[in-house]
């Protein structure tokens, strides 16, 4: 992939939530949500972010979108005019316009749809918002409902009338009405029954061809961020502590962290005697987080300098960066493929 | 446990009818499971199959108009065998066995604990209800079992609300409650499914080591077959309120015999295959449970459903194998059974 | 079973979607609402008594304002089907009530004339009036021929029919209840609007407020607003103000379920995916944030009627509120304030158990359609 290919670059992004205290709102702290991170997406990319609860990824997702304001930083977007805008700069009214090319899938198929409209008006809300003509919705909603593989029959009724799984399928309708270049899919079959989600992430892997789709793809499971992403970046308390193409990361992992995390998955197969690698304790505090390294309390590599220096996210082999002191030196175990 | 092993819980055609507005929603639709002494037996299925039915039937604790019909036979330690079925969920028998010969730990210890009491007040509640009345003694047991779950300075625990503990130690604290008045039968409902990943591997150590430990039975209910492949020895899976194949953890995920078993097995991701290939995934969704009509739960998905059978006769649960039942027409021990049974009378 | 005998349907039905699933929220919440009968029979007979009120005078045997005075204090005149000689007739007549004096106590009392017969009769002519203040009538439902005289609550210490005065009043009060809630919405509506979509300062200053006017104590302020209504002001216009006080009052706490709901509604991931889907501020408020709770509202408003008419019931009964010669539901049980009256008159009490029924009305409807505003819960 070249270099020119880049659809989003993001930079130093940082979203802080102020911890206030008492009556007159007294400030006595913050949480780093999302702390200093900057990546590339490049045009047709399965990005995934990973972590657990709480590390910031869908607060990242979210910045990005600017569905919450961040603190600071950019987020360069490529739009179709081929030029390169900074979302963080633009006004209310460039930036609505500028909706048309990135959206957003949710998690929760029940939440993120008005149990008032039906799916006609779901869908092509984004359509109307963006001008087009109400005849032209129809005929166009029509024709993305059946790329989802819904009924067309059926944009009559409301969204209690479906299932999960159908209900995604309009999420993701809507979020590509309007035939956007970026999106954001925050944790899109984590809510789904697993026959289910086999269904949404062929349809996701569909349309992203189809389409030529990039997509920044949160997930907390590492089994379905292997299968659908290229590259992957692992999130621990606020910031990226590993990014690497997807094969790479997952063989042979350069954090501590990951490899925690790819120990930790129970794999479907009885028959593999595993013995994991069993992480002590949980995720520190993101208001009080520990000193040096955030992951130092709980690896078992860790020196004297995890606990006083801050390792910065560095390239270890080509395209392969880790946020680790001795990313370099350490042999960590990754997921053997079969 | 070389020995034969002898059942606890027999759950002879268990039905459990919710009555609706639009309709009976068939909770369970005929439940047949046995659960031996010292087994961990997995219930897996998804979202509206049953499964947390299943346990709710035993502890009693379904919704009060649920309708309910079939046996569980409890086999007790004193040799008393108890139709847990026929007893009033309110009375003080199956009260004496909630919590204590049978426990339960929820997949969010928040709503099973009450936030006004300590953990220590908790747990000791139960140990003086179904073990000991004495004070000192029942306190030194909530304080043992805290320290076996893995929970630091578990004395200062004891004194802690449950909102003080992350969500790690207090599915520990949940698991020591269980454990406190050394229950015969352990029931985990998707125990780790709220966990992180990395807690969800130390909960899963922990409750290996307990079983080995104490020695109970365990039904262990979850939809991740991961979890079902390092956790336990034998698993039935359920679709739709009906077993629909029950066999040992290898068995079944090395020769799976129903048709949604391999099309699940096949529709789930797993590290360290090549990524990018299509996931084989199963059509359709599963159907809400109202008003079905006789013939297999799974007919309207089944890509091998045999016309004029599966949509008309509901396949009886068969062993087709040395300790591996199916429901499914495709094997013909279980056709035979059909027309044993008159369910089916020719089949061309 | 022969596999040919099981039904041919079965594997179709399996596909057919229950028919509630196309329904629109609206439908869900109606059918949902029939289900809760006490709720349904309460917003029928909600339905009637407005009805009624509306057509009061006609409904009414007597004028609110006509005096018998021949009948002061008259005990409600007995419905009967059997005469004095115990001769059954299937047409239910009354006998004329006359006032004698007692020899014995020398208290005066009421005592039935049975030496002549009033068969009670539809469609009679009477005091005149103006049906919805425009259609001339001298039409009432239900009377007798005279000089046969009707009065089935009784009369008060002027000799007006109770019962004639109870439908005027129950109107007044029915509507100044409806009102008070119509202004109480407009100022809720605004000030919990503003309050939860700008948040901030405006927020905090709104939310100081409504705790300020929670905080006093309802019947002296109450007392104190309706102190400034004049005194020469025309029975309507006393009505509006008295709705406007009630009003004043009942607004805060409208303000806050409304501000409660906008914040929460603003957190919902659809109204997030609206924002990014470049939906403008004004069509997510119109289309998403009001559409959402005007199922609560309802149920609120519902619930608050029956405060409204304790409001005013509560004000007109201490002298404050509506004034005579108007009627409401609190003039007339002003008549019931001395214990003298109510022992030797219980009659006098009947407006008291008007009040009782509208508000039990109004809770069980709320209740009915609290249950059914959230038709998803269950699916």
């Amino acid at each position: 992939m070249s270099h020119d290919d880049i659809i989003l670059q993001v930079r130093n992004l940082r979203k802080y939530y102020p911890i206030e205290q008492g009556f007159t709102r007294r400030r006595v702290g913050q949480v780093k949500a999302v702390d200093d991170v900057s990546f590339n997406l490049h045009r047709g990319e399965v990005l995934g972010l990973v972590g657990e609860s709480g590390c910031g990824k869908t607060t990242l997702g979210r910045c990005i979108l600017r569905a919450i304001e961040p603190t600071s930083g950019e987020v360069h977007l490529t739009t179709r005019s081929g030029s390169m805008v900074n979302l963080l700069q633009l006004n209310k009214k460039d930036l609505r316009a500028l909706r048309r090319e990135m959206n957003m899938v949710f998690q929760d198929p029940f939440s993120s749809l008005s149990p008032r409209m039906t799916v006609l008006e779901i869908i092509g809300e984004p359509l109307r918002a963006q001008g087009v003509a109400a005849a032209e919705v129809e005929s166009r909603v029509k024709d993305m409902a059946e790329r989802v593989g819904l009924n067309p029959g059926h944009l009559n009724r409301y969204p209690n009338a479906f299932s999960g799984g159908q209900r995604q399928r309009i999420v993701i309708a809507r979020a590509l009405a309007t035939g956007p270049t970026f999106i954001v899919a925050d944790e899109p079959v984590s809510a789904l029954d697993v026959s289910i989600q086999a269904q949404i992430l062929n349809l996701l892997q569909d349309l992203q061809e189809e389409f030529n789709l990039s997509y920044v793809f949160i997930a907390h499971d590492l089994s379905v961020v292997e299968h659908i992403a290229d590259r992957v970046a692992v999130m621990y308390i606020g910031r990226i502590v590993e990014l690497s193409t997807t094969e790479d990361l997952y063989l042979n992992p350069r954090h501590p962290y990951t490899e925690a995390l790819l120990s930790s998955v129970p794999k479907p197969d009885p028959r593999l005697v595993e013995d994991p690698m069993i992480l002590t304790g949980e995720i520190a505090n993101p208001a009080n987080p520990p000193s040096g390294c955030y992951f130092h309390p709980r690896c078992k590599y860790a020196q004297d300098i995890c606990r006083q220096v801050r390792p910065e996210l560095k390239e270890v082999t080509p395209g392969h960066s880790s946020a680790c002191h001795f990313a370099a030196e350490l042999e960590l175990k990754g997921v053997p493929s079969e | 446990m070389t020995t034969q092993p002898t059942p606890m819980l027999q759950i002879e055609d268990l039905k459990v009818h919710l009555p609706l507005e639009e309709g009976v929603l068939k909770a369970l639709d005929g439940v047949t499971l046995t659960l031996n002494h010292g087994q961990t037996l997995g219930l897996v299925g998804e979202s509206g199959c049953g499964k947390s039915m299943t346990a709710q039937s035993i502890m009693r604790i379904a919704p009060r108009f649920a309708q309910m019909q079939g046996r569980i036979n409890f086999h007790r330690a004193s040799g008393q065998t108890l139709d847990l079925a026929s007893l009033d969920p309110q009375g003080d028998t199956i009260r004496s066995i909630r919590g204590g010969e049978i426990s339960m730990i929820f997949q969010e210890p928040m709503t099973s604990f009450s936030p006004l009491y300590t953990i220590g007040n908790q747990i000791i509640e139960a140990i003086r209800l179904h073990r000991t009345k004495d004070p000192k003694e029942s306190t030194a047991i909530a304080e043992d079992m805290l320290a076996r779950v893995g929970i630091p300075d578990a004395s200062a625990t004891l004194n802690k609300y449950p909102q003080q503990l992350s969500g790690g130690m207090r599915q520990r604290a949940m698991i020591a409650m269980a454990l406190s008045c050394r229950p015969a039968l352990l029931i985990a409902d998707e125990p780790t499914t709220a966990l992180d990943v990395t807690v969800q591997a130390q909960v899963l150590k922990l409750m290996r080591g307990v079983q080995a430990e104490f020695g109970m039975s365990i039904l262990y209910i979850t939809h991740d077959l991961g979890v079902i492949a390092r956790m336990v020895s034998e698993v039935a899976v359920m679709y739709l309120g009906r077993i629909v194949e029950q066999s040992t953890v290898d068995d079944l995920f090395y020769a799976p015999r129903h048709p949604y078993t391999q099309a699940l097995l096949k529709s789930i991701p797993r590290m360290g295959k090549k990524a990018k290939h299509r996931l084989e995934s199963i059509q359709g969704s599963v159907p809400v449970p109202i008003n079905t009509p006789t013939g297999c739960g799974f007919v309207s998905r089944c890509p091998v459903a045999i016309h004029g059978l599966c949509d008309r006769v509901n396949p009886p649960l068969v062993p087709v194998d040395n300790g591996h039942s199916v429901r499914c027409f495709l094997y013909p021990e279980v056709v035979a059974a059909a027309q044993q049974e008159g369910a089916v009378q020719h089949v061309s | 079973m022969e596999i040919n005998s099981m039904p041919q349907s079965a594997v179709v039905n399996l596909k057919t979607e229950p028919a509630y699933e196309i329904l629109s929220q609206r439908q869900l919440i109606w059918r949902k609402f029939k289900r809760h009968r006490v709720a349904l029979l309460s917003f029928y007979a909600l339905i009637a008594l407005y009805a009624i009120v509306l057509l009061a005078e006609f409904f009414a045997p007597h004028g609110a304002f006509e005096r018998h005075s021949s009948h002061l204090l008259s005990p409600p005149t007995t419905i009967r089907f059997v005469d004095a000689e115990g001769v059954f007739h299937l047409r239910p007549f009354i006998y004329r009530m006359d006032n004698e004096l007692n020899r014995q106590t020398f208290q005066r009392e009421y005592v039935e004339d049975t030496s002549e017969k009033f068969f009670l009769k539809f469609f009679v002519e009477g005091e005149p009036y103006k049906l919805l203040g425009f259609i001339d009538s001298n039409i009432h439902l239900i009377g007798v021929d005279e000089p046969g005289i009707f009065l089935p609550f009784g009369t008060d210490a002027l000799g007006r029919d109770i019962l004639s005065r109870l439908l005027l009043g129950s109107r007044t009060s029915l509507f100044v209840g409806l009102l008070g809630l119509a202004i109480g919405f407009v100022l809720g509506l605004f000030f919990g609007g503003i309050s939860g979509y700008y948040g901030g300062s405006i927020d905090l200053f709104v939310q100081r407020l409504t705790e300020f006017l929670q905080s006093l104590p309802t019947l002296p302020l109450w007392m104190a607003l309706a102190a400034l209504v004049p005194a020469e002001w025309t029975p309507i216009q006393v009505y509006f103000g008295i709705s406007s006080v009630l009003a004043i009052i009942g607004w805060t706490s409208l303000a806050r379920v409304i501000r409660g709901k906008l914040i929460s509604l603003r957190e919902e991931d659809y109204v997030m995916a609206a924002h990014l889907s470049g939906v403008s501020e004004r069509a997510i408020i119109t289309r998403h944030l009001l559409p959402g709770f005007t199922s609560y509202l309802i149920v609120y408003l519902t619930l608050a009627v029956p405060q409204m008419i304790l409001g005013e019931t509560a004000l007109s009964y201490l002298g404050l509120g509506i004034r005579a010669p108007a009627v409401s539901l609190g003039t007339l049980l002003q008549d019931a304030q001395n214990v003298q009256t109510v022992t030797l008159s219980p009659w006098l009490l009947i407006p008291g158990g008007m009040v009782i029924l509208i508000v039990v009305a109004f809770n069980f409807l709320g209740d009915g359609l609290r249950d059914a505003a959230d038709p998803y819960r269950h699916s």
